[in-house]
């Protein structure tokens, strides 16, 4: 007993079989030459959303703070740089602190608790600055100044956990530059000021937020992308307008 | 039941006619095209002007190069950004020193979230400027809180530091036990001996799996081909690139990258393997960065995990992080929020 074979013996099917055009076979080949010739040809750009690169100002950079104080008794008094003694040598100030200082027009004190001359600077010599006992520090060595009231920031500086170290990592190296209190820090207002930052980042799939749903001025958004309309619907706010942290993951967290 | 001669296929013919010679050389032709299309990338290898160049295809892997190997691949380099920036660079494989563990230290009271060392950063590290990468994140967070889930990284239109919050600069943890290292899958990350994470930008295939593992965002891909400037500064200027580039590379650290790897902080290995600091530390206007060598007991880094009270972010994944973050034990007077003084805590 034989098998059918519809195909072969031609019982079901037309004499001649199924027989397709004779243009036929060449149509797969032909349009997979054509496709590979469309995609040779016409590589598409892929277009990214290009943002122009953020301004900085480069001097905010420089290793070392922006004017660094001399180390040396010299102040600046309405334009020249003078020698302490160059006056105090002539005239004896009064030990009362006056309201404001007349001369020294610069000087922003701002000390805290510390508001009188003569508890760093020495009455008699003032090129000098002067312990608790009366004896003296050179200017040379501010932090041995410092080190009279602010102890434990001083111990940290000397074994470099406060303060700057630049040059090099290896505690012996010769290019190893240790900052000193001054260089950083105003002696007479100490604190450091607030500042504004650099620009915030700019990734890729940021600039496409920005442009889509403008610049928000707060910076503050979370939870606004397509995605989290998605999953979490619209961001939910508090009463007083701030967003809610926990209704949707920030935004920039990820990139 | 037996088998029937006829029912069995007969053996083919051989068809040497006009239309079977067409038909197999047009079979012929289109797998000719098709193996062309597929090794279509290969074109590019003549083309410096993308990176890729033959010798580039056949090197070997970073660790597996002789010292002339390592020569050559150098002066390939070299030329390559010769030719695409018109600088002469100086470019080198600086090896990690003996008895060398790398250690970042960030002290948390100290940083005032001016982002100084993420520029000083892009800068020496010849990062894309467009579309911007950037190895550090500074994360404005609440006080009182280590929930990375309210950090925000976007701030920057008041003047900081804001008195309701604390900056926490995130950028490449140096693991020693590093996800990113075990999930990439040729080999083109790994840990050198001194404790950096280095990767090799000619043998990363772009697959992203190392950035999927990172617990700490810390990787960056170049979607697009890198520019130092914008199109619009480059038509201006066409020299502006060569004015931004760094010269001072090194080939595992920030010597120009290609479109489509991966890139990270590598702690200035051009600099610190020579004895220098990190960029970010020169430019921290604060001091707040501490950088140095671990396994010497008196270096900063070493006093440090002496005597601070250190933490590591997500310590729980248990990655070891080499970059350890701190808090000074006395919070400047300035920095106390009013809340402490009797108000209740803000949520």
């Amino acid at each position: 007993m034989s098998r059918s074979h519809p195909g072969r013996d031609g019982g079901e099917l037309p004499p001649g079989g199924l027989h397709s055009p004779p243009w036929f076979r060449w149509l797969i080949p032909l349009l997979f030459l054509l496709t590979a010739w469309w995609l040779y040809a016409y590589e598409p750009e892929p277009v990214i959303p290009f943002e122009e690169p953020a301004g900085i100002d480069a001097s905010l950079l420089a290793p070392l703070p922006k004017a660094p104080r001399p180390s040396a008794p010299v102040t600046e008094i309405s334009g020249f740089e003078m020698r302490c003694n160059a006056c105090h040598r002539l005239f004896e100030s009064k030990r009362k602190v006056p309201e404001h200082l007349k001369r020294h027009d610069e000087i922003v004190l701002k000390h805290g608790a510390n508001d009188r001359c003569y508890n760093c600077h020495s009455r008699k010599n003032r090129e000098r600055f002067v312990r608790h006992d009366g004896t003296w520090i050179p200017f040379e060595t501010p932090e041995l100044l410092c080190a009279k009231c602010h102890g434990p920031t001083f111990r940290d500086w000397q074994k470099g956990i406060h303060g700057k170290t630049l040059g090099s990592w290896i505690p012996t190296s010769d290019k190893l530059t240790r900052l000193r209190c001054n260089n950083c820090h105003d002696p007479h207002s100490p604190a450091f000021e607030q500042v504004y930052p650099m620009p915030a980042p700019r990734t890729l799939r940021m600039v496409a937020k920005e442009k889509k749903e403008g610049v928000h001025p707060e910076g503050k958004e979370r939870g606004k992308g397509p995605l989290d309309h998605w999953m979490y619907g619209e961001p939910r706010t508090h009463q007083d307008g701030t967003d809610d942290p926990h209704g949707a993951p920030a935004e920039g967290e990820r990139e | 039941m037996s088998w029937d001669e006829s029912s069995l296929p007969k053996p083919p013919t051989v068809d040497s006619g006009r239309r079977s010679f067409l038909r197999h050389a047009a079979g012929l032709a289109t797998g000719a095209v098709a193996f062309g299309a597929a090794l279509s990338p290969l074109r590019e290898m003549v083309d410096a002007k993308h990176g890729y160049s033959a010798k580039q295809f056949f090197q070997k892997h970073y660790k597996e190069m002789s010292r002339e190997e390592m020569n050559e691949v150098l002066a390939r380099v070299r030329m390559e950004v010769k030719e695409n920036y018109g600088v002469d660079a100086d470019i080198s494989a600086p090896a990690p020193m003996d008895g060398v563990e790398f250690v970042y230290a960030l002290n948390l009271s100290r940083c005032n979230g001016n982002r100084a060392c993420v520029y000083a950063c892009v800068r020496e590290n010849n990062q894309s400027r467009v579309p911007e990468i950037q190895y550090i994140r500074v994360i404005e967070m609440p006080r009182t809180s280590l929930d990375l889930e309210r950090g925000n990284h976007h701030y920057g239109d008041e003047k900081v530091p804001d008195k309701d919050h604390f900056y926490l600069p995130v950028q490449c943890h140096q693991c020693a036990n590093a996800p990113c290292v075990k999930v990439c899958p040729v080999e083109a990350t790994w840990q050198e001996p001194d404790g950096i994470t280095v990767i090799d930008y000619d043998w990363c295939i772009g697959c992203r799996y190392c950035m999927a593992a990172c617990p700490y965002w810390a990787r960056r891909f170049n979607f697009s081909e890198p520019r130092l400037a914008s199109l619009k500064e480059l038509a201006a200027n066409p020299d502006v690139e060569a004015e931004r580039l760094n010269p001072e590379m090194s080939y595992l650290s920030n010597r120009p990258r290609p479109k489509g790897v991966v890139e990270k902080c590598h702690f200035c290995l051009h600099r610190t393997r020579k004895g220098k600091m990190p960029a970010c530390l020169e430019a921290c206007p604060t001091g707040a960065r501490k950088f140095g060598n671990v396994l010497d007991p008196h270096s900063e880094v070493s006093e440090i995990l002496k005597s601070k009270r250190i933490f590591v972010l997500k310590e729980d994944l248990g990655t070891l992080p080499r970059f350890f973050y701190y808090f000074d034990e006395r919070t400047p007077q300035t920095d106390i929020p009013e809340w402490i003084e009797g108000q209740e805590e803000p949520a």
